[in-house]
């Protein structure tokens, strides 16, 4: 009877840990990490697509926002660009890139990237992200080389990276005058995080 | 062209040749532009080929063939009606549109629109000859005009082509019956053009106001015509019909392509 007592009594406690701890545990590793929020003034997302296989047109988002979080074994990250603030340098352009022919960005507002990388000894953080566009997601090998982290002269920790990579806007259901204009698309960020 | 008076049977045809040539054309128009449609659809546009295209058709032609109540057929419509506007809304719920804003928007649309494609359908009765494709051609030109200057190039061919096929049933038409048997089209057209302006709308940047224009072209008919009907030659009302449809399309392009020069920007070609 009282070994019983004691099994339940254990029971109750694992449960009531269970429950209780998850989330403290949570908590300690979101502590143990550090966050840094994306500097939106030094935070950049240009593309270059091809325009009747002559030239390179090249654009840009003026909106982005996100986080980096540094864990002791892996660095997470969360960008996001708002696609009504796609920049090309050309009104009627930009107008027309926001529209359902191509980003559609009254159904889909923003293009997100989430990922986790490992640093490797060069300062290049090799991972595969999930990349979110026009509503389709597909994962993405991305090389974020850190260019740099320290203080700034205004007392705030920064850490900075950039990278290139590059798309099919038809994996992404984009295939609005395919031909006319090129499907691979070179996309280039380069972003600072600053500490919290 | 014209006055011939179409029998029981050859109204029953038309009933059915319409949805088909529409369809069709819509489809056409739709591949040309898109390539297939994805099923479950992602974008709003490919509600309209995959559900709200073969919603109306279906109601269309049975409504055509079976003879029901006045009443049950317009419920019909209306139901039909409201669905459509919902589904080509609902991709934008909640994300940029607020549900409150959404269910505004679908009865504020949905009421009207039922309201003229029951006239219409009354007034179509009475209309003869080639006078109603002709009509439904001008307004979806005007209306690809018009969505091309908002930014939706690829909604232009499925328009021009659901006018196309318009076209294309009133050629079989007077093949076989040596007139244009209008019966049943125009609720369909109207529907479907409102389906376009909707995605123009709400997916593009096609103005409220090219929107209302555009819309209220084809019930234009039935405002102007309801009290002159039968009291007019065949002649004066096809000028009214012309006129009253006409203005609405040519004030709508005209202010679209103000709007599109006014864009300070250089020239644009993709």
């Amino acid at each position: 009877m009282k070994q019983a007592i004691l099994v339940s009594a254990s029971a109750v406690v694992i449960t009531v840990g269970l429950v209780v701890g998850l989330p403290g545990a949570h908590s300690a590793q979101s502590i143990n990490a550090t966050k840094f929020n994306i500097d939106e003034s030094h935070a950049a997302i240009y593309f270059r697509i091809t325009h009747l296989g002559m030239s390179y047109t090249y654009g840009r988002f003026n909106e982005v926002s996100g986080s980096i979080l540094i864990g002791a074994g892996a660095t997470s990250f969360d960008l996001a660009a708002m696609t009504a603030s796609i920049d090309t340098n050309n009104g009627k352009r930009d107008k027309h890139l926001r529209n359902a022919d191509f980003f559609n960005a009254k159904q889909f507002p923003s293009i997100t990237f989430k990922g986790t990388g490992t640093q490797s000894d060069d300062d290049v953080l090799h991972m595969t992200g999930e990349l979110h566009l026009h509503g389709i997601t597909r994962s993405v090998p991305i090389h974020l080389k850190k260019m740099g982290e320290g203080k700034d002269p205004w007392g705030n920790y920064r850490i900075g990276y950039a990278t290139e990579f590059t798309i099919k806007r038809s994996d992404y259901g984009m295939d609005s005058m395919l031909g006319t204009i090129g499907d691979e698309v070179d996309i280039m960020v380069s972003f600072e995080g600053i500490r919290e | 062209m014209g006055h011939r008076v179409v029998t029981g049977s050859v109204q029953k045809i038309a009933v059915v040749v319409w949805p088909i040539m529409i369809g069709v054309g819509y489809w056409i128009g739709y591949l040309f532009a898109h390539g297939v449609p994805q099923w479950p659809p992602l974008v709003a546009s490919e509600w309209m080929p995959t559900v709200v295209l073969p919603a109306v058709l279906i109601v269309g032609l049975v409504c055509g063939l079976h003879q029901f109540a006045w009443w049950f057929e317009d419920a019909m419509w209306v139901v039909v009606i409201i669905i459509a506007i919902a589904i080509l809304l609902r991709p934008r719920v909640p994300q940029t549109l607020a549900l409150g804003h959404a269910v505004a928007w679908v009865v504020g649309l949905g009421l009207p629109v039922s309201l003229f494609t029951i006239v219409l359908s009354r007034v179509e009765r009475r209309l003869y000859g080639g006078t109603i494709p002709v009509v439904i051609m001008m307004v979806m030109v005007g209306a690809s005009a018009c969505l091309m200057m908002g930014g939706y190039a690829t909604l232009v061919p499925a328009t021009l082509a659901l006018g196309g096929g318009v076209v294309a049933g009133s050629l079989l038409s007077v093949c076989f019956f040596y007139t244009v048997v209008s019966c049943g089209l125009i609720r369909i057209c109207l529907v479907l053009l409102v389906g376009q302006l909707v995605l123009g709308k709400f997916y593009a940047e096609l103005p409220l106001t090219e929107m209302v224009l555009l819309g209220m072209a084809l019930p234009a008919i039935s405002v102007v015509l309801l009290p002159v009907i039968g009291q007019k030659s065949y002649w004066q009302i096809r000028f009214w019909c012309f006129l009253a449809s006409g203005i609405p399309v040519l004030v709508a392009v005209t202010i679209s392509g103000l709007k599109y020069a006014a864009t300070a920007t250089t020239s644009y070609n993709f």
